[in-house]
C-alpha cells in the first residue's frame, strides 16, 4: 500500500499521529503532517486507514 | 442506513465497508450534495480559499466504496417497529441497521431569518457571509464561542468593522481554556474588534438597509451584517413520534445504541460516555469520525464501549489553539514550556499522578506527544 499526505490541507491535529505513529509525525513547526513511511508494512494498514477515516481535514489518502 | 452524511455519517458508512461488511449501505441526507467539512467555513473559505478547501475527502470516495448517496432526501419520521425512516416525499425506507447522525443546526435567534442574519453551518451560507464582509462594513456577531470568535477574526482580517457581543465569558474559556480565552481576547482587541460582555441577544430585526439586534435588557445595536452562533439545536424533530429519547439529542448508551439495531453517531449523539460515568453530547470535528468508528465497530459486534477523550481546536489571526481532555477547577495548571517563541506555549493539567488536559498554542507536535499520555477522565 502507499501512503499519500496532503500538508496543504493538513490542519495539523494530529489524528494520524495517535493512530499510527509509525508512519505520521507533525512538524514541529507548523504541526503539520510528516510522512515517515510512504509504503508501511500490510500490518501497519488497518491504523492507517484508521488514519485516513480520523483525519479531519482529509489530508490523507491510501492506494492499494 | 445512516441518516446524515457529514462527518459521523461518513466515517460509519467508509468503515464499514473497511471493516469487510458487504451488504448495503444507504446514506440518506437532506442537503444538496456535496456535503463539505465545516471547520474550513469559517477559516479559509471566509479568507478566500476556493471551495475545494472545504470538500470532504470522504464524501469524495463515496461512489468507489458502493456506498449510496440519497441526497436532497429529508428523513422526517422513524417507524421503530417496521424499522423504516420516512422521507419528506412519503418514501418509506427499510433498514436492519440505523445510524443517526442528522447532526445539529445553528439555534435562531428570534426573528433573525426574516431580519437576514448569518449563521453558517454549509458551504453556501460562507459563500454569502464572505460575499458581505467587505472593508469598512460593520458586523455585529452575537454569541461568543469558538465559531462566532473565528468569524469576528476572520472578518476583522477583510477589513470589516466588528463588534462581539456576548452573554458571558464562559464559552470561550470553557473550549480554550481560561489563559488562551484571555489571549485571544487580547489579539482581538489589538485587531479593533469590540468584545462587549454581558448582554444577550433576544431578537432581530430589519432597520432599513441594516440589521437591529435587541437584548434582553432593552438595548439595541445595529449593523450592516449581523451574524449570529448561539448554539445549537439537534436535528431530531424526525424523531419525535419514534418513541426515542430526544431530550437535547437521541440518548444512547456506552456502545452508542439507541435501541436494538438502531445507533446514533456524531453531534446529535447523546451517549453515556463510560469514562465520565454520565450521558454527554460533543460537537467536536475529531469526535464526529470517532464516534462513526465506533459505531461501525459495534455494529459488526465488537460490543466496544466508547470512551473517547475530547479534542478541539480553533484557528484564529493565524493563531492555532488545541485543547484535548479536561482543564477542571480542580487539575493543577503548569505551563510545560515556552521557550523562546512568545508565539508558541503549552499547557497541561493534572489531578495528582495523571494527565488529564493539555492546552497548546502554535504547539501542534507537542500537544500530540501530550495527548498520548492523557488520562481517560478526568475524575
Amino acid at each position: 500500500m502507499r501512503v499519500i499526505v496532503d500538508q496543504a490541507r493538513c490542519t495539523g491535529a494530529g489524528q494520524c499521529v495517535l493512530a499510527a505513529s509509525a508512519v505520521f509525525d507533525q512538524s514541529e513547526d507548523d504541526g503539520t503532517v510528516i510522512l515517515l513511511d510512504a509504503e508501511p508494512p500490510e500490518g501497519l494498514a488497518s491504523a492507517v486507514e484508521d488514519a485516513v477515516v480520523l483525519c479531519p481535514a482529509g489530508a490523507i489518502a491510501l492506494e492499494r | 442506513m445512516i441518516v446524515g452524511a457529514s462527518a459521523a455519517g461518513l466515517a460509519t458508512a467508509t468503515s464499514l465497508r473497511r471493516f469487510g461488511f458487504e451488504g448495503v449501505i444507504r446514506l440518506v441526507e437532506r442537503e444538496a450534495a456535496p456535503v463539505t467539512e465545516r471547520p474550513p467555513l469559517s477559516k479559509e473559505i471566509l479568507g478566500g480559499a476556493p471551495d475545494s478547501a472545504a470538500s470532504s475527502a470522504q464524501w469524495d470516495r463515496l461512489v468507489s466504496q458502493e456506498i449510496e448517496l440519497v441526497a436532497s432526501a429529508d428523513a422526517v419520521d422513524l417507524d421503530l417497529a417496521r424499522r423504516e425512516v420516512v422521507l419528506a416525499d412519503g418514501a418509506r425506507e427499510g433498514f436492519d441497521h440505523l445510524v443517526i447522525a442528522s447532526g445539529v443546526r445553528p439555534r435562531q435567534l428570534e426573528g433573525g431569518e426574516t431580519a437576514g442574519v448569518h449563521t453558517l453551518r454549509n458551504l453556501p451560507d460562507a459563500i454569502r457571509l464572505r460575499a458581505e464582509l467587505v472593508a469598512r462594513r460593520e458586523l455585529l456577531v452575537v454569541g461568543g464561542g469558538l465559531l462566532g470568535f473565528e468569524i469576528a477574526a476572520a472578518a476583522a482580517e477583510l477589513g470589516a468593522r466588528v463588534r462581539l457581543v456576548r452573554s458571558g465569558p464562559d464559552a470561550l474559556a470553557a473550549a480554550v481554556g481560561p489563559s488562551a480565552a484571555a489571549r485571544l481576547e487580547g489579539m482581538h482587541r489589538e485587531r479593533s474588534v469590540d468584545v462587549v460582555t454581558g448582554f444577550r441577544a433576544r431578537r432581530a430585526d430589519r432597520s432599513g438597509e441594516r440589521v437591529e439586534v435587541t437584548f434582553d435588557d432593552g438595548s439595541a445595536e445595529s449593523a450592516d451584517v449581523v451574524f449570529s452562533s448561539i448554539g445549537s439545536v439537534p436535528n431530531v424533530e424526525w424523531l419525535e413520534g419514534s418513541g426515542l429519547d430526544v431530550t437535547d439529542g437521541v440518548r444512547a448508551d456506552a456502545f452508542c445504541a439507541v435501541a436494538p439495531g438502531v445507533w446514533a453517531a456524531g453531534d446529535v449523539a447523546r451517549w453515556e460516555h463510560p469514562g465520565l460515568g454520565r450521558a454527554t453530547r460533543w460537537e467536536f470535528r475529531t469526535h464526529a469520525a470517532e464516534q462513526g468508528v465506533a459505531v461501525a465497530r459495534n455494529i459488526l459486534g465488537a460490543a466496544t464501549p466508547f470512551s473517547p477523550i475530547p479534542f478541539r481546536w480553533t484557528d484564529q489571526f493565524g493563531q492555532r489553539v488545541q485543547f484535548a481532555g479536561y482543564a477542571t477547577p480542580d487539575a493543577i495548571e503548569e505551563v510545560a514550556r515556552t521557550g523562546d517563541d512568545p508565539l508558541r506555549e503549552l499547557r497541561t493539567y493534572s489531578i495528582g499522578e495523571r494527565l488529564v488536559g493539555v492546552i497548546g498554542w502554535n504547539a501542534a507536535a507537542a500537544v500530540s506527544r501530550h495527548r498520548a499520555l492523557l488520562a481517560p477522565y478526568p475524575a
